[in-house]
């Protein structure tokens, strides 16, 4: 989910887990309206995981374990289940044994960021919700946070959505963005498809990856090269086709000639 | 010869950490003998990934923190003494990453007016300053509203007005766009980059996005407290091995270029923007349609006629 | 939580805004006076009346000054309860146990309840009117014959005007903070007062952590903006009183004689 600050991104995942309620309007969830009369909002919480923007922000217990076991524990879990969870969720997010027993405050920033994932985590959600989950971090500790909600998402088949500023990582992990703006969905289809609207981005105050933006200018200059190119390895493959093909069929006129 | 604004001689910073109160605090070294020189009017860039020690380096200039040992020298003064310290404050103001966290006042002059208040400028002058810096971050109309409303890049370029107001040689600004969307990041490095052209103040910009150091006169790249690599951003970002190892990124089409180049393609070293890739590769384009039909991925004539003319 | 409005500035071009810090605050001290010196209604009907001219000319909206009521109502009606059912009189209309309702009572808890509201109005219209970095250099200059005693006026007056700032701020930061233990299943309104009491824990710890971050950081910035205390300071915005200053000081002891007048001597 993409769109510039104030764009209601934030607001609209609020509405998703139940936090806050619509004015008009129905949600469903698995195909039951989460307004309808006796719906659980605790259950819903607890399968829609939302973690916020900062959310190192919010741990508060005195050992990395125990802050993890603070969703299960509200779930109404065993200590066991609770404690088995919590060790499942931090393995997730790659947080070391040795840590477990470690406070939270003692922790490196990007740790403390995976530690307060992996407390969204171990309620076991089916569908993971992030707003901004790489917002302050070094190149590196990006990498290794999506990575993860990568793996997340392709091996315990969770459902992910994350906001994010950064057009590279849509385009590298996202099946489908929505774009906010002014409290609207302005876009909501394939990365590729979403990009090709460059004008459209640009008045949103978005942009399109740079490859995306060299590609689709090389298109135009009359390069064969196609437009809805969105990530380094395309756009490499493109170029690198378009020369060595440019290239045999010069040898093959040579050939003629001859 | 103008002296330069900084000038940095085996510095060293350690800081210690007590678990215990008992215990004997353990030392972590920061900052690692570092040597170098920021020479007056650049735009300098500091980049590294978190922990490497730019920000320790950052809070030194600002005497915010003091070497261990080494020396540093700011617009001629030395940080390790004492009464220098006001001056080297006023000298070299400082831009910080959180925009809440620096803005003391409720009301945008007050707080751009709260440097000088300190330094005890005449109010008069105040008025007038408080005036000039706003407008040159391109705030003046926003002057009686309350920080609290204005967006994060807005708050930013208010304490960029607010160190401007002291009338500094020098900025440094640590990490100052992290904490914004694209939008604040563009309005806050463009204000910082208009300061350093029409102002001529040297300004010193710790960041970790690659993209905004792309128009710096001169890169340092850090890691574990060490420079790692400096130079121009071409011949920084040239380095694009390197800088993955440290953990850094490069821009995206620097990196593509990089990748195509490895692959036989005859592009320069360094490309940085958009632009510039699209140019080279139109040029090639170009050529190798021009070119005597042989495969210009094994044409080693053209590859060296390349590179001399895109240096 | 954004609702909080008690203690805010509020930007606007009015005579009030205008007006030097020192008299707001003295206005302040003597309206303050004025409530609790007297009992009578009439005299509560002077003073509301004065109260509705200042907000009036201070073009505060009446809506926005009656928000920041909002978040006292408990009290309110608690003491107005307290007041109603054990203050003891000569007619009593109802008894039940240790409750009674009296016709004391029920003029004790209408007071109560007037004068509370009339105390937050006019105090928070001061701080609506005020910036806090003139009401610090307002209440530092109120002080300065203490400094001579050794209390340090800049730097408490300082303390004040910043402890206003994060109001806001720490507001905003606590209702994300309930959003994001709420999104892992907590909640803070179920369970007994001992139950409610310990889930505010996971709710004071990161605020704690966070407001500590701030303050550092903001000593930070303060410091490399070359903040150290007051000494050798000059104010961009320095107090000197104009003719309207000292005519709303007139207005003031006039205020003070009606409501002595209506009270004392006409005994309304």
């Amino acid at each position: 989910m993409i769109g510039h600050t104030g764009s209601g991104k934030s607001t609209l995942i609020q509405h998703l887990n139940g936090l806050l309620h619509a004015t008009a309007g129905d949600i469903l969830y698995d195909g039951e309206s989460i307004y309808a009369e006796g719906y659980s909002l605790r259950k819903l919480r607890s399968q829609v995981g939302l973690v916020f923007q900062y959310p190192e922000h919010q741990l508060f217990e005195a050992t990395v374990l125990d802050d993890v076991m603070f969703g299960p524990k509200n779930l109404g879990l065993s200590v066991e289940e609770q404690k088995e969870r919590a060790i499942t969720a931090l393995g997730q997010v790659g947080i070391e044994e040795s840590l477990f027993d470690a406070s939270p405050f003692e922790l490196s920033g990007g740790q403390k960021r995976r530690v307060a994932i992996a407390g969204v985590l171990a309620m076991q959600p089916k569908v993971l919700i992030l707003d901004e989950p790489t917002a302050g971090l070094d190149p590196q500790g990006k990498k290794e946070i999506l990575g993860e909600i990568a793996k997340l998402q392709k091996e315990q088949q969770i459902t992910v959505v994350f906001v994010t500023h950064c057009m590279e990582d849509v385009a590298e992990y996202a099946d489908l963005i929505l774009v906010m703006n002014h409290g609207k969905v302005a876009f909501y289809d394939t990365p590729a498809r979403v990009f090709a609207h460059k004008e459209e981005l640009k008045d949103l105050g978005l942009d399109v990856p740079q490859v995306t933006l060299v590609m689709q200018e090389l298109h135009e200059i009359g390069l064969p090269v196609s437009a809805d190119v969105i990530t380094l390895k395309q756009a490499k493959d493109q170029i690198l086709r378009v020369f060595a093909a440019n290239a045999s069929s010069r040898d093959e006129e040579v050939a003629c000639d001859a | 010869m103008k002296n330069p604004m900084i000038q940095v001689k085996n510095l060293i910073y350690d800081y210690l950490i007590s678990k215990n109160e008992d215990e004997e605090p353990e030392r972590h070294r920061a900052i690692d003998d570092v040597t170098l020189t920021v020479e007056t009017g650049d735009f300098i860039a500091i980049l590294g990934h978190n922990g490497s020690g730019k920000s320790t380096f950052a809070k030194q200039i600002n005497v915010l923190l003091k070497p261990t040992s080494g020396t540093l020298i700011v617009g001629g003064m030395d940080t390790a003494d004492e009464k220098n310290l006001l001056p080297i404050r006023q000298t070299a103001g400082m831009v910080f990453q959180n925009p809440d966290n620096q803005i003391i006042a409720t009301i945008v002059e007050e707080d751009v007016g709260f440097g000088p208040e300190n330094i005890g400028v005449p109010t008069d002058e105040i008025w007038k300053r408080v005036e000039k810096s706003l407008s040159s971050v391109g705030m003046l109309h926003y002057r009686k509203h309350s920080p609290n409303r204005l967006s994060g890049g807005q708050k930013q370029r208010v304490a960029i007005a607010g160190v401007m107001a002291m009338k500094p040689d020098c900025i440094v600004l640590d990490e100052p766009t992290a904490m914004l969307d694209p939008a604040g990041r563009k309005d806050v490095i463009a204000t910082v980059r208009e300061l350093n052209e029409k102002e001529n103040v040297t300004v010193i910009l710790i960041t970790h996005y690659m993209d905004e150091v792309v128009f710096a006169d001169k890169v340092f790249v850090m890691d574990a407290g060490r420079i790692a690599l400096q130079g121009t951003p071409r011949e920084v970002f040239s380095q694009v091995e390197k800088l993955k190892e440290i953990g850094l990124d490069v821009p995206q089409v620097t990196e593509l270029a990089h990748e195509l180049k490895e692959e036989g393609l005859p592009l320069p070293d360094g490309i940085l923007t958009p632009e510039e890739f699209r140019e080279e590769i139109e040029k090639l384009w170009q050529s190798s349609a021009e070119m005597s039909p042989t495969s210009i991925l094994k044409e080693a004539d053209l590859k060296s006629r390349l590179s001399i003319r895109s240096i | 939580m954004r609702e909080i409005t008690i203690g805010q500035y509020y930007p606007a071009e009015s005579v009030i805004h205008r007006l030097d810090p020192r008299v707001k605050l003295v206005g302040t001290l003597v309206y303050i006076i004025s409530l609790f010196l007297f009992k009578s209604f009439s005299c509560y009907f002077v003073v509301a009346a004065f109260l509705f001219t200042v907000i009036l000319l201070s073009k505060v909206p009446l809506g926005y000054i009656l928000r920041g009521l909002k978040t006292i109502i408990f009290l309110l009606l608690f003491m107005s309860m307290f007041n109603l059912f054990f203050t003891p009189g000569d007619v009593v209309y109802w008894k039940g146990g240790p409750f009674q309702i009296t016709d004391a009572g029920i003029r004790n808890a209408g007071f109560m309840a007037l004068r509370l509201i009339l105390l937050i109005i006019g105090s928070s219209l001061m701080t609506f009117t005020t910036t806090p970095n003139q009401l610090t250099d307002g209440l530092e200059s109120l002080l300065k014959p203490f400094k001579k005693l050794g209390l340090p006026v800049h730097e408490v007056a300082m303390m004040m005007s910043i402890a206003l700032r994060f109001i806001p701020i720490l507001m905003e930061e606590t209702n994300k903070i309930m959003m994001a233990q709420m999104a892992r299943g907590a909640s803070f309104d179920e369970g007994n007062l001992i139950q409610k009491a310990k889930s505010l824990v996971p709710l004071l710890v990161p605020l704690f952590v966070s407001a500590f971050r701030r303050a550092d950081d903001l000593a930070m910035a303060m410091e490399a903006r070359c903040y150290h205390g007051g000494e050798g300071r000059t104010k961009m915005k320095p107090l000197r009183y104009q003719s309207r200053d000292y005519i709303a000081y007139v207005v003031m002891l006039l205020y003070l004689a009606t409501v002595i007048f209506t009270g004392k001597v006409l005994y309304l």
